[in-house]
């Protein structure tokens, strides 16, 4: 018989989630939302159950649309989410902890491939983890799909990305590459909040609305700026805001399935008043996640968390303790993707050693919450009864059987005493970590088939040379 | 109406314990344990319910629950309160210095400095360092004249386990503690499989008129002088703690005997690939909750080694296993929580992750705080005032909820990458140091002095006593 798992008890409960869910939907038919894009506001007028104020471009939602919308969204779970310990890594970061140096610098085409190659060898998933600030910058998210694609089986490739598409043109380039290139293409609605969108991303699903892609909506209020200072009233706002986007895509994009972002949909994130700078990694940030993981079992969503972020400049304890309890928390709270792998100080960093950081924390805890087996033969009190004082259980049957599978051995949470620490060195935990991440790149072996690089790399040819792609940025 | 607090579900459950139970009982009754004691031995041969053959003794269960039920454990306050604190140090040899940041031997000077750091983050415990500049008869009744000297709490309750290496050594100790009004107990380790360290025993054994609470502590090693298992090893552990227990109820009728909550049920765990033992590691934690499921089952006070890592520096390592330990410990249930300043399992003491440890903790209780779930902190009337491109900053709610609602760190700081780097880029190591370093510095407690004096006296006469120097030569 195995021991129960263990989980989270506590927190919200169902009826208080239901009760947010359902002023929720009540702030979308009363309050509604702006909608600064007149083709938009077109396609949506006339539709039964929409009301439309053309001056102040606010628009509300019967709750049947509401309802309709959050029935007919659709999760494209791959299918590695199940067994959970995902990590999802980087968020296009621009600047990057030097491998060699260990200086802060901005990122390039070079730290990208690197931190892709690292990342596929740690099985990560998610967006591209850097931006290569060496290439002009219209080209830069096209790159970023390029060479999360060409060298990653999961990068970019699924629901857990949420790579940007800042202008229409740049979209159109990344949509025919993913055509080529067999992959996964999305489209995803921030919302700026308190309930407004920005006019290009607008822009840029009324483009393609009708080429059947995906579309998600998310949304990121910060507590006490743009929604209200409580976390509880920041995920209400988060709710209402989320479904109100939702419902607009889905009235809109009719011709492929939508979905709520299930990271950045029913979360809000603290703000630190001291320093005037929104904060990842804190006891609220945790709270406030643990909160969306409980809304998002109750109403049958995916469960990830952003629990591999801290306020951290470096790698180290401030860092491990943020991630590391962070983490604990959403995985006890049933999390099976965790996000943000390498990031440090909120987000602004991205580094490799971080990476290697956080993948042997979700191994530790993935160990620590594994069923243990209850049984006779794991009390073994047949043995203990036998062995006499002063004898050891070294060369007992028992302990050759059960020493390899029962323990855990880490790759850099090493378990050498002092002694055999000087000896091999007395290398700093980054000083592992670095070593680590580059065997890990040196040994990366994946790579796209060769015809399809050539393509992507015939569309990326087209896409330098594109002046309105690059006019387009510029404005 | 308040949310439920968090908490951790799963784990062992009550019908598994009572068989565990059984089981520990069944081997106390029919394999035993070796008493290597002549003196104790011949004092519970008369007991009904035990049975003597050689060195080996075996108790009736019925004898077993007896001493369990007469161990009387008299927490402190603090602990009855519910307030979550952090025991510090375990008489370590070697330590980072607090000024230079360098490894090396603890000295005198730094066992000072040490219990001067603790006791301004309120930490209880054991004497942080061994004073390795001292003689080595006199290092304890120092780490307990200096644990006296300059702390409230340490060397002074039921959370405290320091040795008395030699019956001359306990009698200073002792003669200091009754002259100080501080507590004194004499522990007794057991040595796994199922024995005891003569000469400590012996100890105990020529302690036992003066009526002294005595505990018991084993520590059994996963594999080495337990079974491979952890659950293994917990059942072995509950085994010669209770048979423990029993010698130590007969041996010592005049004084309260108990179970070290410090060490309750202990199951450590080794590293086959190193050949030594591990703290912080995985199974540590799986065997730290085993633990709590157990103190709770015998209602024995609930402090977790969880402050405990194989690390050699207050870094990233130390910090993941340390917070992750903790934090489900706390999330199970307890509040105390040991070992803290230790890296390197044991090995090094380390002011600037005690530090560290208490920014953690504090961390740990704002994740776990309780909260009010209500209509009006949902705030909806707010968030249909603010409209699109409004902001909360300069609502009446923010101003008067932002301090409370938040947790201000004073070491994990929230600021970005620019307000660091114009901060000069301190390593949290730093800042953790120039914290502690002020924390001595301002530190102001210190005992009567007229206590203090009659302290030096004793000190003083042990420091001439021959005797002493020879009882503790002899361990040499």
């Amino acid at each position: 018989m195995m021991l129960h798992a263990y989980t989270l008890a506590g927190g919200l409960r169902p009826e208080q989630i239901d009760l947010m869910r359902d002023k929720a939907i009540e702030l979308v038919e009363t309050v509604g939302l702006h909608i600064p894009h007149e083709g938009l506001l077109n396609r949506l007028h006339g539709i039964n159950g929409v009301t439309i104020d053309k001056t102040s471009q606010m628009v509300k939602f019967r709750t049947d649309l509401v309802i309709k919308a959050i029935q007919e969204m659709r999760f494209p779970l791959p299918d590695y989410y199940e067994d959970g310990w995902v990590i999802s890594a980087g968020a296009h970061q621009t600047k990057i902890l030097d491998m060699d140096t260990g200086k802060i610098r901005e990122t390039t085409h070079k730290d990208l491939v690197e931190m892709i190659k690292i990342g596929d060898a740690l099985d990560t998933v998610g967006s591209a983890p850097v931006v290569p600030m060496d290439v002009p910058i219209q080209l830069q998210e096209i790159m970023m799909h390029k060479v999360a694609w060409e060298n990653s089986r999961r990068r970019a490739n699924d629901m857990f990305e949420h790579d940007p598409k800042p202008t229409v043109r740049c979209a159109e380039y990344i949509y025919e590459m993913s055509k080529i290139a067999d992959k996964w293409f999305a489209l995803g609605l921030y919302m700026v909040s308190p309930r407004s969108f920005d006019v290009v991303e607008l822009e840029i699903i009324d483009k393609f609305l009708d080429k059947g892609v995906p579309m998600w909506a998310g949304t990121m209020p910060i507590m006490g700026v743009n929604s209200p200072i409580t976390e509880k009233a920041g995920i209400q706002q988060a709710m209402f805001e989320t479904y109100a986007c939702l419902t607009m895509l889905n009235l809109l994009n009719t011709k492929s399935y939508n979905y709520i972002q299930i990271i950045d949909s029913f979360i809000a994130h603290p703000f630190d008043m001291k320093y005037s700078t929104f904060v990842y990694g804190s006891a609220e940030d945790v709270r406030a996640t643990v909160d969306k993981l409980s809304i998002h079992k109750h109403l049958k969503m995916p469960l990830a968390a952003k629990s591999l972020l801290t306020a951290a400049k470096e790698v180290d304890a401030q860092c491990a303790a943020e991630v590391g309890m962070y983490t604990l928390m959403a995985a006890l709270a049933g999390a099976k993707e965790f996000r943000c792998g390498g990031l440090l100080t909120s987000a602004e960093v991205y580094a490799a050693e971080k990476l290697v950081l956080d993948y042997e924390i979700v191994q530790y805890i993935k160990n620590v919450l594994e069923p243990e087996e209850f049984s006779d033969e794991m009390l073994l009190f047949d043995a203990i009864a036998k062995i006499k004082p002063g004898e050891s259980f070294l060369e007992h049957p028992s302990t050759f059987k059960h020493y390899r599978t029962l323990y855990w051995d880490p790759n850099v949470f090493l378990h050498s005493n002092l002694g055999q620490w000087q000896e091999m060195g007395s290398k700093s935990f980054v000083q592992i970590a670095n070593e680590r991440a580059k065997k890990l790149l040196k040994e990366h072996a994946y790579e796209i088939e060769p015809e399809k690089k050539r393509e992507l790399d015939r569309i990326y040819e087209i896409a330098a040379k594109d002046e309105a792609l690059a006019k387009e940025r510029q404005y | 109406m308040k949310l439920e607090n968090f908490e951790l579900a799963g784990g062992l459950r009550k019908e598994q314990i009572d068989y565990m139970h059984e089981k520990a009982m069944w081997l106390i009754e029919t394999s035993g344990i070796q008493v290597p004691h002549e003196g104790v031995l011949k004092l519970m041969a008369d007991h009904n319910g035990v049975t003597i053959d050689g060195e080996m003794v075996r108790f009736k269960p019925d004898l077993v629950q007896k001493a369990m039920a007469a161990a009387v454990y008299d927490v402190p306050e603090y602990y009855k309160r519910g307030k979550w604190f952090m025991s510090a140090g375990a008489h370590q040899t070697a330590c980072y210095d607090l000024d230079t940041g360098k490894l090396k031997q603890a000295s005198a000077d730094d066992l000072v400095k040490f219990i001067k750091l603790g006791d301004a983050l309120d930490t209880v415990g054991s004497a942080p360092v061994v004073p390795m500049d001292v003689p080595g008869h006199l290092q304890h009744i120092l780490m307990h004249k200096a644990a006296w000297e300059n702390s409230r709490y340490r060397c002074n309750d039921i959370f405290e386990h320091m040795d008395k290496p030699s019956y001359e050594c306990a009698n200073y100790v002792y003669e200091m503690a009754q002259a100080a009004g501080k507590r004194f107990t004499f522990g007794i380790w057991m040595i796994s499989p199922k024995s005891f360290d003569a000469h400590n025993l012996d100890v105990a054994f020529r302690l036992r008129d003066k009526g002294i609470p005595m505990w018991l502590a084993t520590m059994p090693q996963a594999g080495v002088t337990a079974p491979i298992t952890i659950l293994g090893t917990v059942l072995q552990s509950m085994y010669e703690h209770f048979a423990g227990l029993t010698v130590l109820y007969l041996m010592n009728p005049k004084g309260n005997n108990y179970i070290s909550p410090n060490d309750a049920f202990e199951a450590n765990t080794f590293s086959m690939k190193y050949t030594t033992f591990v703290y912080g590691s995985v199974e540590y934690v799986q065997h730290s909750l085993h633990q709590i499921a157990l103190c709770k089952y015998y209602d024995l006070p609930i402090i977790v080694k969880s402050l405990l890592t194989s690390s050699q520096e207050p870094d990233a390592h130390a910090a993941a296993e340390m917070g992750i330990h903790t934090l489900i410990a706390g999330l199970a249930g307890a509040r105390a929580f040991r070992c803290g300043g230790l890296l390197s399992t044991g090995e090094i003491y380390s002011g600037e992750w005690v530090v560290i440890l208490d920014e953690m903790l504090q961390y740990i209780r704002n994740v776990l705080k309780e909260e009010e779930f209500s209509e009006e902190r949902l705030m909806i009337q707010d968030i249909i005032d603010v409209g699109p491109g409004g902001t909360y900053v300069d609502k009446n709610s923010t101003y008067e909820m932002f301090r409370k609602e938040y947790w201000m760190p004073q070491l994990f700081e929230h600021s970005n990458l620019g307000q660091w780097i114009e901060l000069g880029q301190k390593s949290i190591r730093q800042q953790a140091r120039e914290i502690a370093q002020k924390l001595v510095a301002e530190h102001s407690y210190e005992i009567d002095r007229d206590v203090k004096k009659e302290l030096d006296r004793i000190y003083e006469r042990a420091k001439q006593d021959k005797a002493l120097e020879k009882s503790l030569k002899l361990e040499i």
